[in-house]
């Protein structure tokens, strides 16, 4: 039975009797090799980005990164600035706006910022006002403003009000940030007027400055109390630029943080620029550590167990140098490493020292056994060198099997966890037995024969061969138990559930994701989105009016608010034109209708707290809170101070009961007010038809594409996207307007989808590929399936576990399912080998003997796994966590399953498990 | 031959006599809705983002005369929205505030509109009021539903007129009693709010759900409505509450 594997493992033997013998040969080739991939290593791209992995084939993240490709404001990072609440948040808010706006607008960084931009161009407005606001309006504006008096201006206001808002919570919900501000400056124009009305003169720059706002609006983006604001800063790369989003973004945040604490302001980056950063920093910090960790555990633990200090040299450098191998193959053939890649180079570290165990065992084993060195160095490649190799082969063929995926971050993994098993088995069968042999020529050059602390080295444990005793046994017992665990925890598999959040998976306390929660809150805007692109002025514009119409969308983003259409044009030139010729024949007077002006307050009290009620009544807590302060009420509705609108009107009656004797301050204040609002409309005279190249360039920048062929609109939704109950409603409502809707929440679906498909057909190929492998090795159908078998019940077991812990799946730790089946076979294959190798009724040394190598193998795999647990981003975490209960499943079926039914199967029923056609 | 004939009008019969009367499972599921006139005390709970919003204690008159539905809800707590009311007459719907004693009508005011700050929208009242599938043609999709392990016939109900407030409804009865366990409103291709009735009490022979909830899945917000109380063919239903000058004498 033994005989050919014999001639494979003498082979095997001799390779490593001539590495022994040739040690400095083997170390000067592998510092060669080194050396040439240390050139692949030097030039290898960290694209450790979600964005950078996700599916190119898909036409959802093509389009989505022509988008960040061809659209200047599509890489935008949002600085979200607030201010401690107090009377004045609004006016530090906006200051720090406007310093941190200047600051970053400087030349010397000019490299990394293409513009900023901290409040609207209201020059644009200020031009083609008009020609933005519906013909209806118009005529409204045309009344608000008609003879430029202040009673027909509050006469039409409440007009307007009543007939806009009256009941209408839902309106009014809509326009909230905009209503607002409006009152606010309402507010400001009531004081000022008080102030006129007691007989002091208001200057002149405060009621012009009343009058824009209240129009216009202060350009700023201000959330609801006016103690946050934001900022975009247009950076020179975009996400895809790995060096400058790695280098610049933190420099940018620094340069802002810096200033902000000058302000008296805290500032944060968000957006989805800042979130790739943050990804690729918590990736490579999580990185870093569970490399560490993984070393530091693996080397004592082999330290400890084989009783050498000089381990760490003979495993922990031939480990290494297999890594950098590994990176240098990469690079040359993908010249890259993504998030995945990367974390499979610490997998690689618990990887490849198993090889260096199975041959350190048999190794030590022979020497106790009383074998001179280069006969144990022979023996223990003859011995395990071939099981060693069989394993190695048939991980490596299962990893490139994943090439078969359809996405690249699959294949990706394929080809470098390919690679990398070679690379680590070539570096071990090259530099163990030379650094053995190198250890060895010092010791005998010290004049020691034989090390001290081989003469103490035990690997050898009880519980082992106690077990491989009862395995022996009772080996129903034991096939029947672990089958039985097996069955249960498939039966739960099928409640698995997959990660629909990618926000999840990042790192927990990131400013960058929490502000995305905030800024729902805080400006009911989701810093992600669904975007779809035309070339069709049409087609967007059709695009806009049913977007907008999706309960799920909040509004649809585009140039289109700023795009009249020729209908619209018009309608709104005749209105523009009528009300112009109304304002040209008026002119603002001094002579004020005290009375009727008292009773358009009045009655503007009635429309205040009615509105208020509405908005308290509609959950709208700041508007509700800004009309209370202009009526005087507390959050409760109560009557608590007096304010503008309750002495303008005692304050007006007594002037008309005056006989016209009115206050000259109030007279010249309805002048100045009259010809501000007389001189902002008259300036809004352009009737031009708007074409996009005549928006501002912040407006261009965001919509139209650099190339000006195409336009984009940004479906902003109702909540938080990312809440996977939401996003289905928001992608399926979207569907039914457009298929070409895309960004990072359909791209990280597809990305799910892609790599659940790719998950199942890499396995499946794989399997595919191991039960041939295995089928040629050991010629017998019998023993292929029973060898397989540890590895199906451990990955149904991991589905199972997963499912009963609430463990879900994303696509970073389905990265476990091909590793599982590239590396959980191996523990069966090489108990397959050494039962094989050692005979029947040798199942007790079988498993004292190889099992102690597995044991020791799975538990260095476990510890590379398990390292990533402590990484701060929570998909690393969660894969380490996978990784290590598959590697721990795949122990647990392979030594306690798989011995059982080999005994069961060859010692019991006397099944035949040799390779046909031997003896 | 007889047998053979008795076999096979036993197998053509046997469908129809299982066959569900979706309809007479709507009217019975109806029935709670489409009572003469009604006056109930309730809570009104809005939440938003898993906080509550509001808490408000209200009082509510329907009138059904003919294929008309008059409503009027009068708000009794908390403080500030004491005697605010909305009354919907004619399909028109007037405010009155608590605050001014002013009685303003809406203005056209859109059926899908949130009605007064809930998750329930003018359609969904009256729709309520005049029955859930009134203006729908039912089909049923699933005899041997599970709606939270309660065993239901899933009825879809499509609209009939041209412009519906819904795509479609899809509703679960109970097959135990026939009542509403939970309506689904789908529009634009996705389902944006489910409606959830539960705590049926059988009060004057009516089962009625003490708790309806409506949760807005586009807006992460849900309404109860809690009844305390409920009066079917009370003396306080009248015409005479369902008109501006009600509103306007309400102190």
């Amino acid at each position: 039975m033994s005989e050919k594997k014999f001639d494979k493992g003498r082979l095997l033997g001799s390779w490593g009797a001539w590495a022994a013998h040739h040690w400095r040969l083997c170390i000067i080739i592998a510092a060669g090799i080194t050396a040439i991939m240390g050139v692949g290593v030097a030039t290898v791209r960290m694209e450790f980005s979600f964005y950078s992995i996700m599916p190119e084939n898909s036409v959802q993240v093509q389009d989505m990164k022509t988008i960040v490709e061809t659209f200047p404001a599509a890489s935008s990072i949002i600085v979200v600035v607030e201010a401690p609440q107090g009377p004045d948040s609004r006016q530090r808010v906006t200051s720090a706006v406007d310093a941190l706006a200047e600051e970053l607008g400087r030349p010397e960084y000019s490299n990394m910022v293409d513009a900023v931009q901290g409040r609207m161009d209201m020059e644009y407005f200020r031009q083609y006002g008009l020609m933005l606001t519906e013909a209806e309006e118009i005529r409204r504006l045309g009344d608000l403003s008609g003879g430029l008096e202040l009673a027909s201006f509050f006469g039409s206001l409440n007009d307007d009000l009543e007939r806009e808002y009256s009941g209408d919570e839902g309106n009014l919900a809509a326009d909230e940030q905009l209503v607002t501000q409006q009152f606010e400056s309402l507010a400001q124009l009531l004081r000022l007027l008080e102030q006129a009305a007691s007989g002091t003169p208001v200057a002149s720059e405060a009621v012009a400055t009343v009058t824009d706002e209240f129009f216009l609006g202060s350009g700023y983006l201000l959330n609801r109390d006016g103690t946050m604001a934001l900022l975009f800063i247009q950076p020179t790369f975009t996400i895809n630029d790995f060096g400058p989003l790695m280098n610049w973004v933190p420099l940018m945040d620094e340069i802002i943080h810096d200033r902000a604490a000058e302000l008296g302001v805290s500032a944060e980056l968000t957006g989805f620029t800042v979130v790739g950063k943050d990804e690729g920093e918590t990736a490579e910090q999580g990185l870093g550590v569970s490399s560490a960790i993984a070393l530091v555990l693996i080397l004592t633990l082999m330290v400890l167990t084989f009783r050498m200090f000089s381990v760490p040299l003979i495993t922990g450098v031939p480990l290494l140098i297999g890594v950098v191998w590994t990176i240098g193959v990469s690079s040359f053939i993908l010249h890259r490493l993504n998030i995945m890649t990367a974390m499979y180079m610490v997998a690689l570290l618990g990887l490849g020292i198993d090889y260096a165990i199975h041959l350190l065992t048999t190794f030590t084993q022979e020497r106790a056994a009383g074998a001179e060195f280069a006969d144990a160095v022979e023996l223990s490649f003859r011995k395990s060198g071939w099981g060693i190799l069989m394993g190695a082969l048939t991980t490596a063929v299962a990893f490139f099997a994943l090439l078969i995926a359809e996405s690249d971050v699959v294949r990706e993994l394929g080809i470098v966890a390919g690679a990398g098993i070679l690379c680590e088995l070539a570096a071990m069968f090259l530099l163990v037995p030379a650094f053995l042999a190198w250890r060895n020529h010092r010791n005998q050059r010290r004049g020691r024969e034989s090390s001290r602390l081989f003469n103490r080295v035990s690997i050898d444990s009880t519980l082992l061969p106690r077990l491989g005793q009862s395995i022996t046994r009772r080996p129903l017992v034991f096939a029947g138990v672990a089958l039985a665990i097996g069955v249960i925890l498939i039966t739960q598999a099928p409640r698995v559930e997959v990660e629909g959040n990618i926000m999840n998976m990042e790192a927990k306390g990131l400013a960058s994701i929490e502000l995305q929660d905030r800024m729902v809150e805080e400006f009911d805007m989701a810093p992600d989105y669904l975007s779809v692109t035309t070339t069709s002025l049409e087609e967007l514009r059709r695009l806009s009016d049913e977007i907008d119409g999706l309960a799920s969308v909040k509004t649809a983003d585009s140039i289109i608010p700023y795009l009249p259409s020729e209908s619209e044009i018009a309608q709104r030139i005749p209105a523009i034109e009528s009300l112009h010729e109304r304002l040209n024949q008026t002119d603002a007077g001094t002579d004020v209708d005290a009375a009727r002006l008292a009773d358009e307050i009045d009655r503007l009290w009635f429309n205040v707290v009615e509105l208020a009620d509405l908005a308290y009544l509609s959950g709208m807590e700041n508007l509700a809170a800004t009309l209370g302060a202009v009526a005087g009420m507390d959050s409760d509705g109560i009557k608590i101070e007096e304010t503008a609108l309750d002495t303008l009107p005692g304050l007006l009656y007594d002037l008309s009961e005056a006989n016209g004797d009115t206050p000259v301050s109030l007279g010249q204040f309805q002048l100045e007010w009259g010809g501000a609002l007389k001189s902002l409309l008259l300036g809004m005279q352009t009737t031009d038809v708007i074409t996009p190249d005549m928006l501002p360039q912040q407006l261009q920048d965001a919509y139209v594409s650099e190339d000006g062929s195409r336009y984009l609109l940004n479906a902003i939704p109702t909540q938080n996207p990312w809440n996977p109950d939401f996003r289905a409603i928001y992608a399926a409502q979207l569907a039914t307007v457009t298929d070409r809707a895309t960004g990072m929440l359909l791209a990280s679906d597809q990305m799910v989808q892609i790599a659940e498909v790719d998950g199942v057909r890499a396995a499946i190929a794989a399997l595919i590929v191991i039960f041939v492998l295995l089928f040629i090795d050991f010629r017998n159908l019998k023993l292929t399936v029973m060898t397989l078998l540890p590895l199906i019940l451990s990955l149904g077991s991991l589905l199972g576990l997963m499912a009963i812990f609430g463990i879900k799946f994303d696509f970073i730790n389905i990265i476990a399912v091909p590793l599982l089946i590239g590396m959980g076979v191996d523990d069966a294959v090489h108990i397959t080998h050494r039962y094989l190798y050692e005979g029947k009724g040798a199942m007790a040394t079988v498993v004292a003997k190889t099992g102690t190598a597995v044991m020791l193998t799975s538990l260095t795999t476990m510890i590379a796994f398990a390292s990533f647990i402590p990484s701060i981003m929570r998909a690393m975490r969660s894969t380490g966590i996978v990784l290590s209960i598959a590697m721990a499943l795949a122990f647990f079926f392979s030594v306690l399953f798989h011995p059982a039914m080999l005994v069961l199967v060859h010692e019991k029923l006397k099944l035949k498990i040799a390779p046909w056609g031997s003896k | 031959m007889k047998r053979l004939t008795g076999i096979l009008l036993v197998l053509m019969i046997a469908p129809a006599a299982f066959t569900v009367d979706v309809d007479a499972i709507l009217t019975e599921a109806d029935q709670a809705f489409t009572q003469g006139s009604i006056y109930s005390t309730s809570d009104m709970i809005v939440s938003s983002n898993g906080r509550v919003r509001q808490t408000m204690s209200m009082e509510s008159y329907s009138l059904v005369t003919g294929d008309d539905t008059q409503s009027l809800m009068i708000f009794t707590e908390p403080r500030r929205m004491r005697g605010t009311a909305y009354l919907t007459v004619d399909g028109e719907i007037w405010v009155r505030f608590g605050s001014t004693g002013r009685v303003r009508k809406l203005r056209a005011a859109s059926m899908r509109d949130s009605a007064a700050g809930s998750d329930f929208s003018y359609a969904d009242m009256g729709e309520g009021s005049a029955g859930v599938s009134a203006n729908y043609n039912a089909r049923l999709i699933e005899e041997n539903e599970r709606y939270v392990g309660t065993p239901c016939y899933q009825v879809e109900l499509l609209p009939t007129s041209d412009d519906p407030p819904y795509e479609k409804l899809v509703a679960c009865i109970a097959h135990s009693d026939n009542q509403y366990r939970a309506i689904g409103y789908y529009e634009d291709g996705a389902l944006t709010k489910t409606m959830t009735l539960s705590d049926y009490r059988t009060v004057d022979g009516v089962d009625y759900p003490y708790l309806v909830r409506m949760q807005n899945h586009a807006a992460n917000s849900q309404t109860d409505i809690v009844t305390h109380q409920i009066f079917f063919e009370d003396p306080r239903v009248n015409e005479g509450v369902f008109t501006v000058e009600y509103l306007e004498a309400m102190e």
